[in-house]
């Protein structure tokens, strides 16, 4: 790798695929017969986990973008062996970033697996599982750190669990954030009491926090194809909870990231959080512990979002907060453009100015996850920046 | 008449003894009424066949402010609402007397209004009540008073008729009857064939009938309540409850908002098979519209597939859809985004979602700050609502560049 990075275009959100073999490789002995198993299926292959329906690989594990896809004759499943070798092996990896022009990648796994894994009712398993995929993530990225930005996987199974979890991810395997499917106390709700421990530990590694299109123990947290118009993803609905019970004020470090969401929604619900709040305060069952401020402003210095084909955001980016906007390239899924994501991210982002889209491209991401040269994070000011609106 | 203000966007509360005094006799005394019950807090309605009354509740009322910005004495008046309910009484009375309700939008400098159901409250039981035949009469009672409501002042009223959930036969004859007798638009409770859930080939008939008659159709943010209100949306209890409610009655309330049923409506192909069609969401605010419309887009461009119209979503949407809001500054922003002339303003009186007796100022505020010029302002504020429901007005006195 070259001596010093320069960072002009950061992916942040991007995918792996869990190799084959993790799983038998790095579970305990004794669950090994119980461990998800990756098995040819119906032309492909599927993770068969427990006595779940089979989980078959994403349809566009072949081919790095949907956008190919659509000049193909049919979507056949996707067999293992031929999936991209840049979303197993790390060097392959890299490979395909330079493809595509794309100087680093914040990297989550497949959603489908662990939406699936999420619902057994065997908390010794999932536990194991998750703490394998956290090995092998810290592993993969550890090949070129600048560029292959890892996040860890929160367990699901208890708060204890999630807490060590979590600082063994900061700590021991050097992860740069978290990816959260669901509250760990098992509340449907954020900002539950029973789960300030975890956002305690959280809070002490000052580590982003994901959140990946919904949250929820049966939440589906996987992008899907076809139409399925802009409109508010279900992981929005979480956060006004986190702000009514003061989750941002006793943890002045917790930062949330709302993935592959986009952010076209975000100027509309913000004004309608605050409307709602001021105007209906009778109906809220809550206060803010800071009784001038408005939802919004909470969310605005401690949410950031993530964005693909989002003009909306770009355009409206002083109402949502320019320093809370990243691009991502969403490789492999089926919106991703590999290996065109450069110039899709130059067109969407062409309406802002040079600094403003230095911010969405890279910075943003960068100060975010202190990649090296931004270590010192946002300034509080640029945090901040965002045109207040008026409220009746 | 010249006007400065239409509201897209207004709302009676159903008189007390509109149903006991007109139903056919033999419905008389099943149909609904009032009743208080310490329970319910303040009065709610009540027909055959609900097990549930359906309280007034907040957003039958709108409480007088003061003065500007008094959000002080706003609050308090609600939580005096939430504590003791709402009764009759408490309402203003151009709820249900046109008279009265002429010198109340004249003190909210509101010139004309389409004026809808009072939304939940009494149509709860309406519409799920079990005997079709029932329900059809309730409809039909409330179809005549929006009648005689709008001939006090047609100028000033554009009633809505409500159309019928029990049945397309139903739908289609009540539409020709509130037609033909001067009613100029309506407002659907459910798809034209009573699905609460999806469209279906049938209802092509009643499309149909609408293009030929050139009566638009109007969805008042969705098809059941409770709404998905941002506000409530703090207790997840809450919605589950909603959720459990709706779920026992086989309902799915988010099949019914507008923005699913405008995605249905769409891919269905209902606007490529009836270019003339007019579909308005009423008080479904406008800040959604610029990303909603560039996703689907995008999702239809990279699944030309699946895709066989051959138009894009956002087309279709320009063509044949308008939608209302309240209050909503990031809409008046993005107004190029949507369609200057897709936007109606509609203050909602005088539910608690109005800002009575300011709306016509703030209306015009924020289309000031947002810098929307003289006849974008005009547009939004009353002449596009005016075009569609086809109100006669006098053009203002252009303005002359002659010194």
């Amino acid at each position: 790798m070259a001596d010093k990075i320069t960072y002009t275009l950061i992916s942040a959100d991007s995918h792996v695929l869990e190799p084959a073999d993790m799983f038998e490789k790095r579970l305990p002995a004794h669950l090994l017969e119980r461990a998800p198993k990756l098995k040819p299926f119906e032309g492909g292959s599927a993770w068969f986990i427990g006595d779940l329906d089979p989980v078959p690989l994403p349809p566009t594990a072949r081919t790095g973008s949907g956008y190919r896809l659509s000049n193909m004759a049919g979507v056949d499943a996707v067999a293992y062996e031929d999936v991209l070798p840049a979303l197993i092996d790390p060097a392959e990896r890299i490979k395909a970033q330079e493809a595509d022009s794309v100087d680093a990648e914040v990297l989550y796994p497949t959603p489908s697996l662990w939406d699936a894994i999420k619902l057994l009712d065997d908390a010794e398993l999932q536990l194991a599982c998750v703490k394998a995929y956290n090995d092998w993530i810290a592993e993969f990225c550890a090949y070129a750190p600048d560029r292959l930005i890892g996040i860890g996987k929160v367990p699901t199974t208890s708060v204890e669990d999630a807490c060590a979890e979590v600082l063994r991810c900061a700590n021991e395997l050097k992860l740069r954030g978290f990816v959260l499917d669901c509250f760990p106390s098992g509340a449907k709700v954020g900002g539950n009491p029973a789960d300030d421990p975890f956002w305690e530990a959280v809070n002490e590694t000052g580590l982003p926090v994901s959140l990946h299109i919904a949250v929820g123990p049966t939440a589906n947290t996987m992008p899907e194809s076809g139409p399925t118009p802009g409109m508010r993803p279900q992981m929005a609905e979480a956060v006004l909870p986190m702000v009514a019970s003061g989750l941002f004020d006793r943890f002045p470090n917790v930062r949330v990231v709302l993935a592959h969401g986009d952010a076209g929604w975000a100027m509309h619900w913000l004004e309608f959080n605050d409307m709602y709040y001021l105007r209906h305060r009778h109906l809220n069952a809550y206060t803010l512990k800071d009784e001038n401020a408005l939802p919004s402003e909470y969310i605005r210095s401690r949410v950031w979002f993530t964005f693909h084909h989002d003009q909306t955001a770009v355009k409206n980016r002083h109402n949502i907060g320019p320093a809370h906007l990243m691009w991502a390239s969403h490789f492999p899924y089926d919106d991703s453009n590999w290996p065109d994501n450069r110039q899709q991210a130059t067109r969407v982002t062409a309406e802002a100015p040079a600094g403003a889209r230095d911010g969405f491209l890279a910075a943003n991401v960068a100060r975010l996850y202190g990649l090296p040269g931004y270590e010192a994070g946002f300034e509080d000011a640029a945090l901040k920046e965002f045109v207040p609106l008026v409220h009746y | 008449m010249q006007y400065k203000s239409i509201s897209a966007d207004g709302h009676i509360n159903e008189p007390p003894e509109l149903w006991i005094k007109n139903l056919p006799a033999k419905f008389k005394d099943r149909g609904p009424r009032i009743i208080e019950t310490p329970k319910t807090k303040g009065h709610a309605w009540i027909m055959e066949g609900q097990s549930r009354p359906s309280p007034m509740g907040f957003s039958s009322m709108y409480s007088r402010g003061a003065k500007r910005f008094d959000r002080g004495s706003l609050i308090d008046s609600f939580k005096q609402i939430r504590d003791r309910g709402v009764r009759y009484e408490d309402l203003f009375p151009g709820s249900w007397d046109p008279a009265e309700r002429v010198k109340e939008i004249i003190e909210d400098e509101t010139d004309a209004e389409v004026i809808y159901n009072g939304v939940q409250t009494v149509w709860n039981g309406i519409k799920l009540c079990p005997d079709k035949e029932l329900s059809l009469a309730c409809y039909k009672v409330y179809n005549d008073w929006m009648v005689e409501f709008q001939e006090h002042d047609p100028k000033r009223f554009i009633c809505n008729a409500t159309l019928p959930t029990t049945g397309l036969k139903d739908c289609m004859e009540e539409l020709r009857r509130c037609a033909d007798m001067g009613l100029r638009t309506a407002q659907l409770e459910s798809y034209p064939s009573g699905s609460f859930t999806d469209p279906s080939p049938e209802d092509d008939k009643f499309w149909a009938m609408c293009v030929e008659m050139d009566f638009p159709i109007n969805i008042h943010t969705q098809f059941f309540f409770p709404s998905g209100d941002l506000g409530s949306k703090i207790s997840a209890e809450g919605v589950a409850d909603q959720k459990k409610r709706a779920d026992k009655r086989g309902i799915d309330i988010a099949a019914g908002t507008f923005q699913v049923i405008l995605s249905k409506l769409i891919s269905s192909g209902v606007f490529e098979r009836f270019p003339d069609l007019k579909i308005i969401g009423s008080e479904v605010h406008t800040g959604w519209v610029p990303y909603y419309l560039e996703k689907f887009d995008e999702s239809v461009l990279r699944n030309r597939r699946e895709w066989k119209l051959p138009l894009l979503p956002s087309e279709y949407f320009r063509r044949n859809v308008w939608v209302v809001y309240i209050v909503d500054e990031m809409g008046a922003e993005n107004r190029y985004q949507i369609g200057v002339d897709k936007i109606m303003w509609g203050p909602d009186f005088p539910h608690s979602s109005s800002n009575f007796p300011l709306d016509y100022q703030l209306g015009r505020e924020i289309l000031d700050r947002v810098g929307a010029s003289n006849s974008e302002i005009e547009r939004i504020m009353w002449k596009t609502c005016a075009d569609i429901y086809k109100l006669p007005y006098e053009e203002p006195a252009t303005f002359s560049l002659a010194a």
